[in-house]
């Protein structure tokens, strides 16, 4: 494959930079960085294309290092708000709440595709591993069959999800039922949101569309976009945290026509994850961490 | 290879020939010797007697008001007891390798039904709770995985409504509101985030969003109401 593509994945930490989470007092970061670069190693490995790796670092905190087919980019979080007022491309984004984090990961990938310079988009987040190169076989899949998108995780759709955009999804789920545990959700296996995990795309599917903060920190909008314009995408199985499907296990490995394509190792960019406090005071936390660095050593 | 016979120690099986060797003949020695040699096997063939002892051809063991029943592999698999007026006042059920699977257990006009999940050598962990009294369910509580961390808690609060509580796996309620008999949602929902902040409230009548839902940012902050009619 000749086409360029381009991945794109946000990087924040708190080393170099104060980031104010809402009850939380300044945190430091574990191994974030280490992690992240375990990550690209990854990627240039296994994935053997023609890409450019785009780190948008929203701290301003990544190390300035070299590695085969990198560009770091500064991300808009760190700036103060006048500078990100100033930014050329502020109008067309709608930031009307500074404080709100999940927007800060949406832009990240905003200002990633606004640098890209490949066909393709890959937007990813820095937990993401690769076994098999199949991103070739999948863009040539969504040529065919004409998608305007592949992404991991079919999540379900959250109550509050549903309410903020229940014009358009009124019309694809007809018959509504809610159930209240998980943060309650609409109880159907018709229809699910994309999400970043995983999202490939080609690069002109965003020139009419960013990656909309008001859906949340995912990539809701893009399932929005294709279903209010009657287009195609695909959702990759099986469909973890989804009380709507079963999983027999917690892997978060995904397949593609029944290869094994990444692994979803949950313990990325979130800082609230990797909270101090929380790492010594909350146990699950704590097993997350480790099971995320185990498993990611594991897989290096 | 050796078995042990089950209702008495002054002989023993040897596997290979198939012959029973008495206390009494030459071959015990060989029996003695080998035992002495090999602890471990020993320890095993004593185990194996006792599980099939305790197993019984499945027969119910019974001592007094207290009934039980073995596995094959010679763990209990069920427990239960009666009071002096025949009613059982106690019911456990048990997986293949002991670890407790179900309890049942009466406290006063209560009844109290426990699930658990197998976690083999780690023994079980809870997995729900329901409290009954005449048949009708007055309170259910469902823990995530291994923690004995609360997730879900349903409570009757009258004939018509329950009340119902969902919790994150850190502690901090997620969710909260009524349900009623059928399981509807109904009247006010409130939603939280991880960090105890309000995300959303809606309101439902019979599972249908009715009147207005508001939505709230990561800060809290009102951001934006939706309206069903």
């Amino acid at each position: 494959m000749d086409k360029l593509v381009s991945i794109i994945i946000p990087f924040a930490s708190n080393e170099g930079q104060d980031i104010k989470l809402p009850n939380h007092p300044i945190t430091t970061s574990c191994n974030i960085i280490y992690n992240t670069i375990q990550i690209i190693n990854n990627i240039n490995k296994v994935l053997t294309f023609n890409k450019e790796i785009i780190i948008v670092d929203n701290t301003h905190s990544f190390p300035d290092i070299v590695m085969p087919n990198l560009r770091i980019v500064k991300g808009w979080q760190a700036l103060d708000r006048e500078q990100i007022v100033n930014q050329p491309s502020f109008e067309k984004y709608n930031i009307d709440d500074f404080n709100n984090l999940s927007m800060w990961v949406s832009m990240a990938y905003n200002v990633g595709i606004q640098h890209a310079k490949g066909d393709y988009i890959i937007c990813q987040h820095n937990d993401v591993f690769y076994h098999s190169n199949l991103v070739s076989r999948m863009i040539k899949d969504m040529e065919i069959n004409k998608l305007e998108y592949i992404s991991a995780d079919y999540k379900k759709i959250f109550l509050s999800g549903y309410v903020a955009n229940k014009e358009i999804l009124y019309k694809h789920i007809p018959s509504i039922e809610f159930s209240p545990e998980d943060g309650g959700y609409v109880k159907t296996k018709a229809i699910g949101f994309a999400d970043c995990y995983f999202f490939l795309s080609k690069k002109s599917f965003y020139d009419d569309y960013f990656v909309d903060w008001g859906y949340g920190d995912t990539n809701h909008g893009a399932t929005i976009k294709c279903l209010d314009q009657g287009k195609q995408f695909l959702h990759l199985g099986p469909y973890y945290d989804n009380p709507n499907f079963k999983t027999e296990n917690s892997d978060h490995d995904y397949l593609y026509k029944d290869s094994l394509f990444i692994t979803h190792l949950k313990g990325g960019f979130s800082e609230d994850k990797y909270a101090e406090d929380k790492y010594n005071e909350n146990k699950i936390n704590r097993k997350d961490i480790h099971n995320f660095q185990t498993r990611l050593e594991k897989l290096c | 290879m050796f078995k042990k016979l089950l209702f008495t120690d002054k002989c023993i099986l040897n596997t290979d020939t198939n012959t029973v060797i008495f206390d009494f003949e030459e071959d015990w020695k060989e029996y003695t010797k080998w035992s002495q040699d090999n602890i471990e096997s020993e320890y095993k063939i004593q185990q194996d007697k006792q599980a099939e002892l305790s197993w019984n051809q499945g027969a119910v063991h019974k001592r007094g008001t207290e009934h039980r029943v073995f596995h094959k592999s010679g763990h209990i698999f069920d427990y239960k007891k009666y009071n002096i007026g025949g009613s059982l006042i106690i019911h456990n059920k048990y997986f293949y390798n002991g670890n407790v699977m179900s309890t049942y257990r009466k406290r006063g006009y209560l009844e109290i039904k426990e699930t658990y999940i197998d976690n083999g050598s780690k023994g079980s962990s809870i997995n729900s709770k329901v409290f009954t009294n005449n048949g009708t369910e007055r309170k259910s509580i469902k823990y995530y995985p291994n923690s004995n961390i609360v997730q879900t808690l349903i409570k009757r609060l009258s004939i018509e409504f329950q009340i119902f509580h969902d919790y994150y796996d850190n502690g901090v309620l997620r969710a909260q509101g009524m349900l009623n008999m059928q399981n509807k949602m109904t009247g006010n929902w409130s939603f939280y985030s991880r960090d105890k902040i309000i995300e959303s409230t809606h309101t439902f009548d019979k599972g249908k969003l009715i009147e207005k839902s508001y939505l709230y940012n990561q800060l809290g902050e009102f951001t934006k109401s939706v309206y069903h009619g």
